[in-house]
């Protein structure tokens, strides 16, 4: 490990083109796969964002809702019921109806949601200010997409052409189905309801879904049927799902996924065939030197330790050259796309293309060790 | 022990010290499998003295570079034997043979493929650091050695920089600084002209016989090969008459 790391400093240092080469190569696909990467993440995030601002184990959702948080319609006083449950810690309710906010003249379309504060239904990342609470029908918080569209703190809005609230808070970006989110208290979130859709049913004695957090140490996996009968004797048929599934039922992100992350695959399947030729390549150019170096005693160890280093180093290149290339994109591109760089995706896509690598390299690794040290005398056997 | 196809080399200088160093007894090498099978070198027995340097001779595809593969431990033969400082490497697995290699066995290439991102004195350095050698004392040694092979001055270039006979003496350099019992030499004059040939072989005697080491020198060149104690000739796998 010694000699072979003392070789690939050397070579880095003195001769960094023949390792800056194969990483300039795989710098454009690292630098695919997390842009590919923060899309899916980010159309996934804002349109998820109302269920992720949220701490809660179990989502309650109607049976004829099919786990749609907008179609979803519980009794209020049945998710009171639900506190009861054994192993349930607290519940809360949390609804969404599309809406608009006026503010200076411009219109824009967002989601309104009503809440109940101090339950798993409350946004937990509080940025500026404070969250409404019950019965403060007049204040309402954003979420930070919407306050990138000039409105602050202390800004008076109105909501659905009516309704005029004052921002009194700031939560972390929290969108819903690519739309940003103003957080009410439940009964605003019912008359704005019901003035937009007569029709719909909103009432305050109406919410969308409930939200659980189930005991220290409990499973939600185990507590969720009892939910589920608790509610069959009030004669209420409804759904309850983890969080994770209800993030995945949301309109449009299972298709997301399944097309950004088949992109990301993808790029991720030519970055090992590209890495598989880099090291054979590597491999080949290298082929009489390292015969040489088998021949006066190094072991296929070192030989192979030696290719592995030069590849983790072609790898932390390109990824530090992608990431870089990455966030300069997202940081051009209008805020419209939706292509927000999170360092935790970019740190994903790294390891992945770490392994990635690993795989491409394990043909070069395999080529390596079978260098037949009789090869440094021009013979093959 | 069979000696088939020995001679003593015409300048008569050296007399060589008690006990083989390296022997070699009925060597048998086939190439490939069934009907494609090419047998390479055959019942080929030899044996070198401390402080001898033998020359094999041979035109191309005699099997000279096999047998010199068989002798060095980087390949085990078909059949027969070989002792290296009385040691078997028929008996040894890979590791313990890359060592045997790495700390009894001296090599000198054809073409030396030094590392291109290396200096002359690394390049050296990379045989004691393979072979496990002690930094300070392979230091010491290597900077002895290119103040003997006149390579002091070219100590911090890097072989780009050196001309085919400079890689010669720092190949040379290398096959000497972990102080092997047994030299090997593969056509090290094959890519040189003859001065700088000539000079590379009398370095590799001087250093063979003064150090006490036992040498083989692979080349068609018979002029080469009269720097040597002995020569052997080798046709079609077989040691034959001069």
């Amino acid at each position: 490990m010694r000699l072979s790391t003392h070789i690939v400093w050397l070579e880095l240092r003195r001769s960094p083109s023949r390792l800056v080469r194969p990483a300039v190569t795989l710098t454009v696909l690292a630098a695919l796969a997390m842009v590919l990467a923060s899309l899916v993440d980010t159309l996934d995030r804002r349109s998820t964002g109302v269920l992720r601002a949220v701490e809660a184990d179990l989502v309650v959702f109607n049976v004829e809702a099919r786990q749609q948080v907008l179609r979803s319609r519980v009794p209020r006083p049945a998710t009171i019921g639900v506190g009861f449950v054994d192993g349930v810690h607290e519940v809360g309710v949390l609804s969404v109806v599309p809406t608009t906010v006026t503010h200076q003249g411009d219109q824009l379309r967002a989601t309104l949601v009503g809440f109940n504060a101090r339950t798993p239904a409350e946004p937990v990342r509080v940025l500026e200010g404070r969250v409404p609470t019950d019965g403060e029908p007049n204040i309402a918080a954003i979420d930070a997409a919407l306050q990138r569209t000039g409105i602050e703190v202390g800004d008076r809005i109105i909501l659905g052409g009516s309704l005029e609230v004052e921002v009194v808070g700031v939560i972390a970006e929290a969108m819903f189905l690519q739309q940003p989110t103003v957080w009410v208290p439940p009964e605003v979130w019912a008359r704005t309801g019901a003035r937009a859709f007569p029709e719909r049913g909103y009432a305050e004695t109406i919410v969308g879904i409930g939200l659980v957090e189930v005991q220290v140490g409990r499973e939600p996996a185990e507590v969720a049927p009892d939910i589920v009968t608790e509610l069959a004797e009030e004669d209420l048929d409804v759904e309850v799902v983890a969080l994770r599934d209800a993030l995945a039922a949301v309109p449009g992100v299972s298709a997301i996924r399944v097309t950004f992350g088949g992109l990301v695959a993808l790029a991720l399947g030519v970055v090992v065939l590209v890495s598989a030729g880099l090291a054979l390549l590597q491999v080949d150019q290298d082929r009489v030197r390292n015969a040489e170096l088998r021949a006066i005693g190094a072991g296929p160890g070192v030989l192979a330790t030696t290719l592995l280093l030069r590849l983790a180093v072609t790898w932390a290149l390109a990824s530090a050259a992608g990431a870089v290339l990455a966030a300069a994109l997202a940081a051009a591109v209008p805020p419209a796309v939706p292509l927000a760089v999170r360092p935790a995706t970019l740190a994903t896509i790294a390891a992945v293309l770490g392994m990635a690598v690993g795989v491409g390299g394990a043909a070069g690794l395999r080529r390596v060790s079978s260098i037949d040290p009789a090869e440094a005398l021009g013979e093959p056997w | 022990m069979v000696t088939n196809g020995q001679e003593q080399a015409d300048d008569g200088v050296h007399a060589p010290s008690a006990g083989p160093v390296l022997i070699a007894d009925r060597l048998r090498k086939v190439v490939g499998d069934g009907a494609l099978a090419v047998t390479a070198v055959d019942e080929v027995s030899l044996h070198v003295e401390r402080g001898e340097l033998l020359a094999i001779v041979g035109p191309s595809g005699s099997g000279k570079s096999t047998l010199l593969a068989m002798l060095g431990a980087l390949s085990t033969p078909t059949a027969g034997t070989v002792v290296i400082d009385g040691i078997y490497p028929g008996d040894l697995e890979e590791r313990d043979r890359s060592a045997l290699r790495a700390g009894r066995i001296g090599f000198v290439f054809q073409r030396p493929a030094l590392v291109p991102f290396l200096t002359v004195t690394e390049n050296i350095l990379l045989a004691g650091q393979i072979a496990g050698a002690a930094e300070a004392t392979a230091r010491e040694r290597a900077g002895r050695l290119l103040a003997v092979l006149d390579l002091g001055d070219r100590s911090g270039h890097r072989p780009a920089a050196l001309s085919g006979g400079e890689l010669q003496r720092v190949a040379l350099a290398r096959a000497l600084l972990n102080d092997p019992v047994v030299v090997l030499a593969d056509e090290p004059t094959a890519n040189l002209d003859a001065e700088r040939g000539r000079a590379v072989v009398a370095l590799l005697a001087e250093h063979t016989r003064e150090e006490g080491r036992a040498g083989v020198l692979v080349t068609h060149d018979a002029s080469v090969a009269a720097v040597a104690d002995r020569t052997l000739h080798l046709l079609d796998g077989r040691l034959v008459e001069a």
